[in-house]
């Protein structure tokens, strides 16, 4: 009876451990960026430089949590003066709150690969729930790996805000209050 | 009505100043210092039109307005009660450095070393210096308006040129509060001030410009140039001369070191980006 149960064990460890595998977040394949009105004259993007994190994801169940921490003086606009003045006081105060992160607390991908992410964005130490809507997931051996063993997921997810929201205040409403979020992720397995 | 509420320069300039002289003309009817409140009033109107009274969480902004109204309350008490005020400049300044510390802490304790001590050691002597140096102006009121403007249009410019628009904005309108107090010291002869105007002022503004040296990106050489503000304004003028002169005499000796260091900051950090 005792070999039974250690062969039952030992039989489903793997699976379990399988079930839910961990990776982390390719800080290089790894850019969020955004997109607010200037003005109401046209569309402003802007990215940020350095981000890390983790992930979880249960390929079978179409489950998983993910974590990301954006530095955010990492901003750029492709404008330096510009860059400053977003990482001041007037919006992302990146002094005082050094990091921007989002925390999911639900994740649903669907076998079409797209799905849904629900978590906590935190901006200038405000956090708001918000809903993520992945548009494309995929996972796979990088093909530019030479020995063809390095595993990694990636999705591209996006959502909306209101920066107001975040207490982001300065300027409105002549610089956009909303804002679009698009998540660009790839992570490689531990 | 909207567009003209959300300019920078109604709210910053127009509003404060209107909103000061407002309170000035009903303050000194009152007597005393009450002219005083002016300053802080025209300050208040200009962060409800632009940040508002929310104080979670706590921001750099938030601390700076917060610490204004405790500056306000100490300089009531300083005008109210006979204080002796040998020791007062002292502990304004220390009690103004304090102030500094919890402003800058979230990034002091990032920093390490040398980098600390410097930033920290700095912070806190700028914002301890602009509140003592300031208040000790209060029973001198053509000198004592004259370095709130020269101070308030200097801190605005150097943080505004800084890459802060926000703290810009809270500095210039302290410089035009002043400038509407100024007004009236100049030719309402009864018009005092007090240390109901001078210490929020000073805090005030000590703290806007360490703000925006340590969370923008003004230089600090612009702070060093901005401390001599209250030196400046302190030149004893002549008697002889008319009130208005006066006021124009201080005004310029104030602005000196004021206007240098905001073309320095113009000259490395160019113009405003819009």
């Amino acid at each position: 009876m005792r070999k039974y149960i250690i062969a039952m064990v030992v039989a489903v460890l793997p699976v379990s451990v399988m079930a839910a595998e961990s990776f982390t977040i390719d800080p290089l394949h790894t850019f969020p960026n955004f997109t607010i009105s200037h003005l109401g004259f046209s569309t402003m993007h802007g990215r940020f430089g350095k981000t890390s994190g983790k992930m979880s994801f249960d390929e079978a169940k179409g489950t998983g949590s993910v974590e990301v921490t954006i530095d955010a003086a990492s901003v750029n606009t492709g404008f330096v003066k510009r860059d400053d003045h977003l990482r001041s006081p007037d919006f992302l105060n990146a002094n005082e709150f050094p990091e921007i992160t989002f925390k999911s607390t639900k994740a649903m991908i669907k076998n079409d690969s797209m799905g849904t992410v629900e978590g906590d964005l935190t901006i200038a130490g405000v956090t708001k729930p918000v809903t993520l809507k992945v548009t494309r997931m995929h996972c796979g051996i990088n093909p530019m790996d030479p020995k063809k063993e390095q595993y990694r997921c990636g999705f591209d997810a996006e959502t909306s805000i209101k920066r107001s929201d975040f207490g982001v205040k300065f300027a409105l409403p002549a610089i956009g209050d909303e804002m679009n979020i698009a998540l660009e992720v790839e992570a490689v397995r531990d | 009505m909207q567009a003209l509420m959300t300019n920078p320069a109604i709210q910053s300039g127009v509003i404060p100043f209107a909103v000061a002289l407002l309170m000035g003309l009903l303050g000194r009817r009152l007597g005393w210092y009450w002219a005083g409140l002016a300053l802080l009033a025209g300050f208040v109107a200009t962060v409800y039109v632009t940040v508002g009274f929310q104080f979670q969480p706590w921001t750099s902004t938030r601390k700076i307005i917060a610490l204004g109204f405790g500056a306000a309350a100490l300089g009531l008490l300083l005008d109210v009660y006979p204080w002796s005020r040998r020791w007062l400049p002292v502990a304004l300044l220390f009690v103004a450095a304090v102030a500094a510390l919890w402003l800058i802490w979230p990034v002091l304790q990032r920093r390490e070393g040398t980098d600390a001590w410097l930033l920290g050691a700095g912070s806190l002597l700028y914002g301890g210096w602009c509140a003592a140096a300031m208040e000790s102006l209060r029973s001198r009121p053509v000198h004592a308006v004259a370095a709130a403007v020269a101070l308030g249009f200097g801190t605005g410019a150097v943080t505004l040129l800084g890459a802060s628009a926000l703290l810009g904005q809270l500095g210039l309108a302290l410089g035009a509060a002043a400038g509407a107090l100024g007004l009236l010291v100049t030719f309402l002869r009864n018009t005092e001030v007090g240390s109901l105007a001078m210490l929020p002022a000073g805090v005030l503004l000590g703290l806007i410009g360490v703000s925006g040296h340590v969370y923008a990106k003004a230089p600090w050489y612009s702070l060093a140039l901005l401390a001599l503000v209250p030196v400046c304004a302190r030149v004893p003028l002549s008697p002889q001369w008319s009130r208005w002169l006066q006021a124009a005499a201080a005004l310029l000796l104030a602005a000196a070191p004021a206007g240098i260091a905001a073309w320095l900051v113009w000259r490395v950090a160019g113009g405003v980006p819009l």
